[in-house]
């Protein structure tokens, strides 16, 4: 924050920009229906469907917004299954190939998103820059455009699939009371899910299209075993994998693992498991409560994922107007700072820098130490100064790419394996 | 301290110690079982929880096991079971009625979401199934007939090439069916793509037919396939959604809400174990302490007890001890034993009491037989006396019977031989020694009424007594040519006038009688006081007596000379006197010493005067 | 009843406080044995001396009989009795006790005390004409006389 701005002159000044820019250009039609608003129905998960942005966004757009969050298996089969129950679709990109071989969604008009010139490169062309890593796995950029043929590709055309938002690069979280803080990049790694040191105090996230890849890249740095395309495995190399998971599993390794955010924060709080999948919301908020949560920068990479927003194909007429408005709403600044403070980043975080405060863009996406403490989404203090950003700025997280989360042809088959690895005792 | 206590208290104090501690220990013991008691209710409860803990863990599994069954082979029983099982789980967890134990919470928890979980399953399976087995099957049939019918009118008509067309759109609709089945049997989302794309061909072919065949008849059919194409694409793709989305739910959603409980369960059963061990533990400890408690309280218990009954034992003993050597002492007839001291006002104290009396009665015992001895010697010596008295008497009488019978006989002998003067010159001696026996029968008699006679006791004036004394016998004294003086004042006795008088006569005859004089004989009759006493004395000048008579003179009859007037009687008599009235009569005298005869008199308390 | 023996000499000491008895007595051995010479003593002890000194001066003849009686004067017969059978010539000499009494301890006291007899004096009239012929007679006829006589002869 602004040593010389208060915050509500702040917000005011944010807000008022943030309206002005919206409705002068996206919502001619809504603005003139006044006399019932327009209701648009989000579906998505926990981490983007937050009170705040809800409220400031009606507040912004003038129109009501019913915010449906849930678990992301539950959400999916509930976009997948009846797309007249959602307008819009928050979630990852791990589930737009099955959104989109449902026929559920409706490809989105590049020409109806404002911003769409100020997103990067990272989405459109797979790298945020000439030296990054292009990860394994489904890689948003490979399911952006729509084709002729009905299938996702990486030839741009006039429609995308998804409207690019937020994203992040996902590792491990480990609690540093316990385990001695490791360097970045050189010491950290993959591998550590897998240290005996750790047995009984580890989780993984509850998903085979995440989850496994985390146990997947640390079977591979500790030499257990290799795989031809980590982000597409043969039946052999699934069943080799959950071979050694299960061996693990045996020996009480792993603690378990964990469905939500919120559990997975529990986990870590009651001292139950000490290094673990995490998204970054989980790290934030046991910083907040005083867990001192180290969110890793493995030296193979990060486990990346991409934030879709999808259009539902039976958001038509002034609903689907009211979901464009939202969705170019979301990149409009406000929402990518609000979001940058649980670790998100935005796909135009330009846009997004006006609405934070010089340390808050230094910390979050510069990756300099932090100068004062930095509060969180929830409004706890999860950063204090001196703290630096694990794996530094955004562009050199993202130049780190290991794998993607992806939906691979085998996933069905590991559905069962995984049951049978959660299940082991 | 228990010295303060009565008898029976100190007994009662001993056994209600007794008592105490012994109610000590069993309180004790009381409170360790229950503790223990505790503890194992406790143990029981940790048991069945545990017990509980385990078999959810078991029949978690079941019903995951039964879930992937009725998930993959469909059948209801499958799921029948596993609503079953969980309503049995339910009732167990209710049963035990724990709603203090979270980790129970914890698992209804999971439980229920995993059951809500499942109705999903059912529902998006049961919708599958339908979807797959009916509604696919028909739609792909419809379609098939259709182009069939299309086929069937345009054969006429349709050249080669469309006629391969036709049948790469039947095969390619075959093609479908096959991957969409194969799909829903083994899952292999290649299986989808390929579907999919075979749609896709379909579609596009349709559309090139349909645009070819314009508004034609035919393209009815073509129409009719297009539709349920349409319809059958989304059904295939509802039903893979549906699919994905149970194996979603029941591989990873239920299977890690099954884990949890699994775990939690596993994880309570771990730690009611490790309670189960620790209160086992604890109790053996505990158990071992009491004993140790046990033990040692009932060493003290013994000690104890034996110290008080030593203590209480000793203290009553002792006692009672005591007395007894007392007793025994007391009842050989001792007066002088001492009595140890005993104040406290109970049964020993009564028989302190009690030897207290025995020793007065022993004392008064000792005192009588003291003085039965007295009076046996005394009896004794009366009887002594009395023999000596009945000997003298005899003798002494029938001396004079001796004599009258013995002149008798010569009287007789001397009449038969003739000499009669001689015969009766003798009888003089007959009626001498008649006359005699006739004294000395009186004097007897004189002698028996003394104590009998005359046993009144007056005051005395001794002086006027002697003063008339003098004068009675004034006139004797003169002619025998004896003096009378008196050698001082004389008390005044308590004594029988005419006995006093007696004595000093026989004393007076027998000086008159036996103490002569040549050069003049005197007596002397004085007073002197001793402390309880009166002495009198009276005293002659005479030839004295030898000491060899001084008592025997004082016996019935004797007599120092024989040829002398008088029967011996008078100091017998006046010893008599004297004894009567508790006084004493004894003689002081060498041989030309002159006698001096002394009269003893107690002093009279005058007071008790009787 | 009675008969005169022949015998010289002998006298009977006779030891008697009571003057009528003792005349009595003279009268009835006067009258059985007219030689027997009756010396009459009235006390004990002027009897002792009387013995005593025949004892030693021999100038007359020992007794021949004693006749004691208890009760005296000075000497008792007791007494008197003693001092005879203690000395060992003296106690050849046979002594009659008599006396009036009846006490049983005077009889025991006496043949204890060595008396040869015991006689009561007699209370009837011819009492003591028979005992003192049966005195007479039992002692003359035994050998005591010899004795005397042996006891006279050692002078």
């Amino acid at each position: 924050m602004r040593p010389k701005l208060d915050r509500r002159e702040w917000f005011k000044k944010a807000g008022a920009l943030a309206l002005g820019t919206s409705s002068t250009l996206a919502f001619p039609n809504i603005i003139k229906a006044y006399n019932s608003k327009p209701t648009i129905k989000v579906v998505g998960t926990h981490v983007t469907l937050q009170e705040p942005l809800r409220k400031k966004a009606e507040q912004d757009l003038g129109i009501n917004i019913e915010f449906y969050p849930g678990g992301s298996a539950e959400v999916l089969l509930k976009a997948s299954t009846d797309p007249s129950s959602f307008d819009l679709y928050e979630q990852w990109s791990n589930s737009i190939k099955i959104l989109w071989q449902a026929n559920a969604t409706q490809p989105i008009a590049i020409s109806k998103l404002k911003y769409w010139n100020e997103i990067n490169d990272l989405t459109k062309k797979g790298r945020i820059s000439a030296d990054a890593k292009l990860g394994l796995g489904d890689a948003p950029y490979k399911l952006l455009y729509t084709q002729k043929d009905g299938t996702l590709a990486s030839t741009p055309t006039e429609y995308i699939s998804f409207m690019p938002y937020v994203h992040n690069t996902d590792s491990y979280g480990y609690n540093s009371a316990v385990i001695p803080k490791g360097i970045p990049y050189e010491t950290e790694s993959w591998g550590w899910l897998l240290d005996e040191k750790y047995n009984g105090k580890v989780a993984l996230v509850n998903d085979p299209t995440i989850g496994l890849f985390d146990a997947a890249l640390a079977v591979k740095t500790r030499g257990l075993m290799d795989f031809k395309d980590m982000g597409n495995m043969s039946r052999q190399e699934v069943d080799e994998l959950f071979r050694i998971l299960l061996d693990y599993k045996k020996r009480g390794h792993f603690r378990g693992v964990w469905t939500s955010v919120p559990n997975s924060v529990e986990l870590m709080k009651s001292g139950e498991v000490i290094i673990q999948s995490m998204f970054s919301p989980g790290v934030s908020a046991l910083k907040g409560q005083g867990i001192p949560c180290i969110y890793a920068a493995p030296k193979e990479g990060y486990r990346a994922w991409h934030g879709v927003m999808c259009l539902s194909r039976e958001s038509t007429g002034e609903r689907q107007e009211a979901a464009y408005a939202y969705m170019n709403w979301w990149l409009s600044g406000w929402p990518g700072a609000f979001i940058a403070r649980q670790g998100y980043y935005i796909s135009n975080p330009q846009r997004s820098r006006q609405f934070m405060s010089t340390p808050e863009w230094d910390y979050w996406y510069q990756g300099k130490p932090a100068s004062e403490p930095l509060k969180g989404t929830d409004g706890n203090i999860s950063i204090q100064p001196g703290e630096i950003r694990t794996g530094g700025s955004y562009i050199k997280r993202f130049e780190n790419v290991a794998i993607w989360n992806t939906v691979m042809d085998n996933y069905e088959y590991t559905l069962s394996k995984w049951n049978e690895f959660v299940l082991t005792i | 301290m228990f010295k303060k206590l009565k008898l029976k208290n100190r007994i009662y104090t001993g056994f209600i110690t007794i008592g105490l501690i012994s109610l000590g220990m069993a309180l004790v013991s009381i409170v360790t079982f229950y503790y223990a008691n505790d503890n194992f209710s406790y143990f029981v409860q940790s048991s069945s929880k545990s017990h509980l803990a385990l078999s959810i863990s078991r029949d978690v599994l079941e019903i995951q096991r039964q879930a992937l069954i009725y998930t993959h082979e469909g059948h209801q029983s499958a799921a029948d079971r596993m609503h079953e099982i969980y309503q049995r789980i339910s009732a167990q967890i209710k049963q035990e009625n724990q709603q203090d134990s979270k980790y129970f919470q914890e698992i209804i928890k999971h439980l229920d979401t995993y059951v809500e979980t499942f109705k999903q399953v059912q529902q998006q399976r049961t919708r599958q199934v339908t979807l797959v087995n009916t509604e696919i099957r028909s739609l792909a049939s419809e379609a098939e007939n259709h182009f069939l019918k299309h086929i069937e009118q345009t054969s006429s008509s349709a050249d080669i090439s469309a006629q391969l067309n036709n049948q790469r759109i039947l095969s390619s609709l075959l093609l479908i069916e096959k991957y969409a089945m194969r799909y829903f049997d083994l899952l292999d989302s290649k299986d989808i793509v390929l579907a999919k794309e075979s749609i896709f061909r379909v579609q596009n072919s349709l559309h090139a037919l349909q645009k070819q065949h314009g508004a034609q008849l035919t393209a009815e059919h073509i129409l009719q396939t297009i539709q349920y194409m349409n319809n059958y694409e989304q059904v295939f793709l509802e039903a893979v959604q549906r699919t994905r989305g149970y194996l979603i739910l029941v591989n990873v959603v239920m299977s890690a809400e099954a884990y949890e409980i699994i775990y939690r369960s596993k994880r309570m059963g771990r730690q009611l174990e490790q309670e189960m061990n620790m209160i086992e533990a604890n109790t053996l400890a505990l158990m071992q302490q009491v004993i140790t408690i046990m033990l040692l309280s009932g060493a003290t218990f013994l000690i104890l007890i034996t110290l008080f009954s030593i203590l209480i034992s000793r203290s009553i003993t002792k006692p009672i001890a005591r007395l007894t050597d007392t007793f025994i002492a007391l009842a050989k007839g001792s007066h002088q034993t001492k009595i140890p001291t005993y104040e406290i006002q109970d049964e020993i104290g009564a028989l302190t009491k009690a030897a207290i009396v025995f020793k007065e009665k022993n004392k008064q015992t000792e005192d009588l037989l003291t003085q039965s001895k007295q009076l046996t010697a005394d009896l004794a010596r009366s009887n002594d006396e009395l023999e000596q008295f009945v000997y003298t008497v005899s003798h002494d009488l029938k001396s004079p019977l001796v004599t009258s019978m013995g002149f008798i006989g010569i009287i007789q002998k001397l009449a038969t031989a003739g000499k009669m003067e001689e015969a009766v010159g003798k009888l003089d001696r007959v009626v001498n020694a008649n006359r005699r026996m006739g004294q000395l029968i009186n004097d007897l008699l004189e002698l028996s009424r003394v104590g009998r006679i005359d046993t009144d006791k007056t005051a005395i004036d001794l002086n006027n007594l002697l003063d008339g004394f003098r004068k009675n016998h004034a006139n004797e004294l003169s002619s025998s040519s004896f003096t009378l003086a008196f050698d001082s004042e004389f008390p005044t006795l308590y004594a029988n006038e005419s006995r006093i008088l007696q004595v000093f006569e026989n004393l007076l005859g027998n000086a008159l009688k036996y103490a002569t004089n040549p050069n003049g004989s005197v007596i002397n009759i004085g007073a002197s006081e001793a402390e309880e006493n009166h002495l009198i004395y009276f005293k002659d000048n005479g030839p004295g007596i030898d000491k060899a008579y001084h008592k025997k003179i004082f016996r019935l009859f004797y007599r120092l000379n024989n040829e002398m007037e008088g029967t011996g009687i008078g100091l017998a008599v006046a010893a008599k006197v004297m004894k009567f009235h508790n006084g004493s009569i004894w003689v002081e005298s060498k041989p030309n010493n002159g006698a001096t005869f002394w009269l003893k008199f107690p002093k009279i308390n005058e007071e008790t005067k009787q | 009843m009675s008969s005169k023996k022949e015998t010289n000499n002998r006298t009977i000491l006779l030891i008697e406080d009571n003057e009528d008895h003792a005349e009595i007595t003279r009268f009835y051995v006067n009258e059985y044995a007219a030689d027997i010479k009756v010396v009459w003593l009235n006390d004990g002890k002027a009897a002792m001396d009387h013995i005593l000194e025949i004892n030693e001066n021999r100038e007359q003849s020992y007794p021949w009989l004693i006749l004691l009686d208890i009760k005296l004067p000075k000497y008792n017969g007791h007494e008197v009795l003693s001092r005879l059978k203690s000395n060992q010539t003296l106690r050849e000499i046979p002594v009659v006790m008599f006396t009036t009494s009846t006490s049983n301890q005077d009889i025991d006291a006496a043949l204890k005390g060595g008396a040869n007899s015991y006689i009561q004096k007699p209370i009837e009239p011819d009492g003591y004409a028979f005992t003192i012929a049966k005195i007479i007679d039992y002692w003359s006829l035994n050998q005591h006389g010899i004795i005397v006589d042996n006891l006279n002869k050692h002078a």
